[in-house]
């Protein structure tokens, strides 16, 4: 690993409307690596993913990227990535290859995630797990400096989750920087570096893994235990939660 | 965004257009509801021409029975081609991905176009051909002169409204994937479409009367000013270039290029207005 960042982000916000995402936000990404961003749902993982993949503009702060002009710097996966389901697997990603052109063969693309005996299945056949290794695949094109993955493993099953979070690890073997959002903590323990706590909109956390001591294991339960409570049968954000809260 | 980043977004690459395009065509040509859309489109051709009964006498009868027919149909079907597909693209995550990849903003809308375009206009020329054979069969292959002897009947001419009704759809499908790329769901993007149909179907012909009723515009300056909305363009390209061969003096209201500048004009519009509205 080296020292010096696939990307930085300082002081980051993103506001909108009244509600506040994202509030000050500082974190830097090394090649090599896979951080971990966990939090509760609503916590602002998503949109600091956003932010860090360039997809959002922060409303202040910056996000910064020390690459040569030319290279293709992000490659990411959004939370809900469904590809057109009328191509097939091979297809999809010979598409996005071509829109970059560098780096891996579509082949080789496939093979890191496993998907190369389906390749020419439609992906409208697809299975949830296999839809994700695919978004895995096309988020590696052009060899980007930086993959970030929205909560990959969401909804899978034990087997497809490991495979994606492996997948993670050889994005990262390759000296490509990872950040994934995830709510499995201790499945994706075996494959981060780093963990990141985002909790209403604040980075609770910042933590090299495997984590010593009780705090960050805390401040996680507490931030997802917090999240919701059941009221007349709906699911809603307990409003005694959202206020307070240092920084562990 | 920084002028750099602007200019990178407006940049278009021959490469990034050509393969946006291939995958727009594979994605269209496999969709059953293309294939029944033009089918559709064709079965009512065929039965305009029959129920018009013009085709007895030749090609241009059957054009003058198809002129509003076509003005409303191509645009249906336009829409129905181009409305989703942002919106679709954007709902499964996938222009959030391709806002991190090097095709510009411009490059994504052109290609669309251009892939969906090849397809509609394909697909308008075959869904006609059934007409032009009724035609080519119940004129038992007369080819009658003209009394005024400004030109002879002919399939060429029919070519001609063809090209000019797949005009007017590519200027309804630039709009349509305008709309999709404005609209942020696929509900309010039947809404839009719906809208902006009913404003480019009529709005421009009702505005140019109204102007007319007071007075704003003059009764010779009435045909161009109704060939600025798309309808109007459509209608006086196909009386400039197919139905004038019909009459005793050149009758055109407006000359060809009028027509052509107004269709491609509309053509820019909606596209600027996609790739402006992408992301």
């Amino acid at each position: 690993m080296t020292d010096n960042p696939v990307v930085t982000a300082s002081n980051v916000a993103c506001v909108y409307g009244p509600v506040s995402a994202l509030a000050g936000v500082s974190a830097s990404i090394h090649p090599g690596s896979v951080t971990a961003v966990v939090g509760p749902n609503g916590g602002g993982k998503s949109t600091f993913l956003r932010t860090l993949a360039g997809v959002a503009t922060p409303t202040s702060g910056t996000v910064a990227y020390p690459v040569t002009e030319g290279t293709h710097a992000v490659g990411y996966l959004p939370q809900s990535f469904r590809p057109r389901e009328d191509l097939t697997v091979g297809e999809t990603v010979r598409y996005y290859d071509s829109l970059v052109g560098d780096g891996p063969t579509p082949e080789e693309l496939l093979d890191r995630v496993g998907l190369t005996h389906v390749a020419d299945r439609r992906v409208g056949a697809l299975s949830g797990g296999m839809l994700r290794l695919l978004g895995v695949a096309v988020a590696g094109v052009g060899d980007p400096d930086l993959v970030v993955l929205d909560e990959p493993t969401s909804g899978l099953d034990r087997t497809m989750t490991r495979r994606v979070f492996e997948s993670c690890a050889t994005l990262a073997d390759e000296d490509c920087g990872v950040v994934v959002a995830t709510h499995d903590l201790p499945t994706i323990e075996s494959v981060a570096d780093r963990a990141l706590l985002l909790d209403r909109g604040r980075l609770q956390a910042d933590r090299a893994l495997p984590i010593e001591g009780t705090a960050f294991a805390t401040a996680y339960d507490d931030a997802v235990d917090g999240e919701t409570t059941v009221r007349s049968g709906r699911r809603t954000r307990d409003p005694a939660h959202d206020t307070g809260g240092e920084p562990v | 965004m920084s002028a750099v980043g602007s200019l990178r977004e407006l940049a278009l690459d021959r490469g990034h257009v050509a393969a946006i395009a291939r995958r727009e065509v594979k994605t269209v040509t496999r969709n059953r509801g293309t294939l029944v859309l033009f089918v559709g489109f064709s079965l009512l051709l065929l039965g305009f021409t029959w129920a018009g009964g013009g085709h007895a006498s030749g090609y241009v009868p059957t054009v003058v029975d198809l002129l509003t027919p076509v003005e409303l149909l191509v645009p249906v079907l336009a829409f129905a081609i181009g409305y989703r597909v942002f919106v679709s693209d954007r709902e499964r995550g996938e222009l959030a991905v391709h806002a991190t990849l090097p095709p510009s903003r411009s490059s994504i809308v052109l290609g669309t176009f251009f892939g969906r375009g090849v397809i509609l206009a394909l697909g308008v020329a075959v869904a006609a051909l059934p007409a032009l054979v009724f035609v080519v069969l119940s004129g038992n292959g007369t080819s009658p002169i003209y009394a005024a002897q400004r030109g002879a009947d002919s399939p060429l001419l029919f070519a001609r409204f063809v090209a000019v009704a797949t005009l007017l759809g590519l200027a309804a499908l630039a709009g349509a994937l305008a709309v999709s790329a404005v609209a942020r769901s696929a509900k309010s993007a039947v809404g839009l479409a719906l809208g902006l149909w009913a404003v480019l179907a009529v709005g421009a012909d009702v505005g140019s009367l109204a102007a007319l009723q007071r007075g704003v515009l003059s009764v010779g300056s009435l045909p161009t000013a109704v060939a600025f909305g798309p309808g109007g363009a459509y209608r006086g390209l196909v009386f400039a270039t197919v139905l004038d061969v019909a009459t005793v003096e050149a009758t055109a209201a407006i000359t060809p290029a009028v027509g052509v500048l107004s269709l491609v004009g509309w053509t820019v519009a909606g596209l600027v207005v996609a790739a402006y509205a992408l992301w």
